[in-house]
């Protein structure tokens, strides 16, 4: 117990300090751009509790929750593909490598011109930005499996399809992870993005305007949201990888005492 | 070609003017030899003589170029049924994600046995190798001997006629080695399968084999087929002061030798 409340302490100080710093240099602030941080936390509560969370955050978050889905069943399943497909991955590669080194937000246009400026664009452009690092990894942690282990599967007459799922997956699944991970934060900023352009609506559209209205505290509420966004998602992200990797991470700490 | 073999041969590895080349580059010349069932023999040789291609053409995980290998009078092309292999390193070749149990049980749960008969003949394997109890456990909280014992598990839950092992003591300390040396003893005499053990190591190679089978030169060819006269049970200590002990190993060294490669290091 006294050990845990010295570790947020020795954690948190920092933070506490700077949001202190925050709230009271701020206090008797007349700017129009740096508001005091009490005016900020009112709109915070005014706006957020609840009425442009359901307005604003909860449709952002479900595309986000959509589109990063798309992006890891298709970077995850493409990437399998790929990686166990070698002649047509190497072909594809330089492909993919120049595709991919085109900024996404940068294909806003296009998506619009065929998926319009709605939610299916939006869902698209996240689920089409989020795939690429998650795509990348797949095909490289399959491709890495351990040539023992293959040499294991065609000894023990293992059936490909069980080697895949018991072999090949397992064994690409923290590169996989990695991929997500960068996946995921690269989907939360799209998903700002896209809100920014084409019609109303969402947590990126509502910081814009704000902005756009000179309600520069409405729009700094907004960063807060954003903020609590990208650490919790991050927080979710590290749950699940933790109950899915645990052998690697375990395996790993061993390694590391050893 | 399975037609007028002898049941002896029927039940045993038969190698038939097997070579390999990689390229341009022959590794193996002209090698026939016959190992008969519940036969314990050592291919020894020094490092890079092929010894690891021999093995990988052995067990069909390898075509040879020239020549052909026989199990139970059928015709290698993919590992056969009834023949296991162990490999050299345990690290590469158990999965760190499944529990021991799973490890030795994912080849009987790909051939499609039931939970029930699946965990038996697990439960049997692990007990075999001195593993019971250790189910739970994953590769990665057992020591080096440890694991290689599940990989050793592996191949018997298999239920194999033959088990094949490339170097299966190279990566783990003397003391343990020895362990996993009378342990594979052990098992032959009590299973009585066919053991066929490649390694680079003279005495370990003399120790363990009913027969020696020396591999020399470049390419490599079948310097000697030795029978290790060595009385059993074999004892780490007591067999290795024997004179004929010490013949035995003098002479493979200078088979090794006088084909004009060193021997190999322990690596």
């Amino acid at each position: 117990m006294i050990n845990a409340v010295k570790d947020v302490a020795s954690r948190g100080w920092l933070l506490v300090a700077l949001v202190l710093l925050w709230w009271f240099g701020t206090a008797s602030s007349e700017s129009l751009f740096f508001p005091p941080l009490a005016r900020i936390m009112a709109d915070f509560r005014d706006l957020w509790l609840f009425e442009h969370t359901l307005t604003d955050l909860l449709p952002s978050l479900g595309r986000l929750l959509l589109g990063y889905t798309l992006a890891v069943a298709g970077g995850v399943g493409v990437g399998l593909l790929l990686g166990l497909w070698r002649p047509f991955e190497e072909s594809v590669r330089p492909i993919l490598e120049f595709v991919r080194a085109i900024p996404g937000t940068a294909m806003v246009p296009i998506f619009m011109i065929f998926l319009g400026n709605g939610t299916e664009m939006r869902v698209a452009m996240i689920g089409m930005v989020a795939a690429w690092p998650i795509l990348l990894n797949t095909i490289d942690g399959v491709r890495a499996v351990e040539p023992t282990l293959n040499q294991v599967a065609g000894a023990f007459h293992i059936k490909r399809r069980m080697a895949i799922t018991h072999i090949v997956l397992p064994s690409a699944a923290p590169q996989i992870f990695a991929g997500a991970r960068v996946g995921l934060s690269i989907g939360i900023i799209a998903m700002v993005v896209v809100e920014m352009v084409g019609r109303p609506g969402g947590i990126g559209h509502f910081v814009l305007s704000s902005q756009r209205q000179f309600d520069l505290t409405a729009m700094w509420s907004g960063l807060i949201v954003l903020g609590v966004v990208g650490y919790v998602a991050n927080l979710l992200f590290k749950l699940v990888e933790k109950k899915v990797l645990w052998w690697h991470i375990n395996m790993q700490s061993r390694h590391k005492e050893a | 070609m399975t037609t007028n073999n002898s049941t002896s041969a029927n039940r045993s590895l038969l190698v038939e003017g097997l070579g390999h080349s990689y390229g341009d580059h022959q590794v193996l010349r002209d090698l026939s030899f016959e190992v008969e069932a519940g036969q314990f023999v050592s291919v020894v040789g020094p490092s890079g003589a092929g010894k690891s291609t021999l093995l990988q053409c052995l067990t069909g995980l390898r075509k040879p170029t020239a020549g052909q290998v026989s199990f139970h009078g059928e015709r290698v092309s993919g590992t056969p049924q009834g023949m296991s292999i162990v490999f050299q390193d345990y690290s590469r070749s158990l999965m760190p994600w499944m529990s021991v149990a799973d490890n030795v049980g994912l080849p009987l749960k790909s051939a499609g046995l039931n939970k029930t008969d699946r965990s038996a003949r697990v439960q049997r394997a692990l007990a075999e190798v001195g593993l019971a109890g250790n189910e739970a456990k994953y590769p990665w909280q057992l020591s080096g001997g440890m694991q290689q014992r599940v990989a050793i598990a592996r191949a018997l839950a298999f239920d194999p006629a033959a088990i094949v092992m490339d170097e299966p003591f190279a990566s783990v300390d003397a003391q343990t080695r020895a362990e996993l040396e009378d342990l594979v003893l052990g098992v032959r005499d009590h299973l009585g399968i066919m053991v066929l053990l490649v390694t680079h190591d003279i005495d370990e190679a003399v120790y363990l084999a009913d027969r020696v089978l020396v591999l020399a030169g470049r390419p490599a060819t079948l310097a000697a087929d030795l029978p290790v006269g060595l009385p059993v049970p074999r004892d780490q200590v007591r067999t290795k002061a024997l004179p004929l002990f010490g013949e035995l190993r003098g002479e493979v060294l200078s088979l090794i030798q006088g084909s004009g490669v060193t021997a190999g290091a322990p690596r």
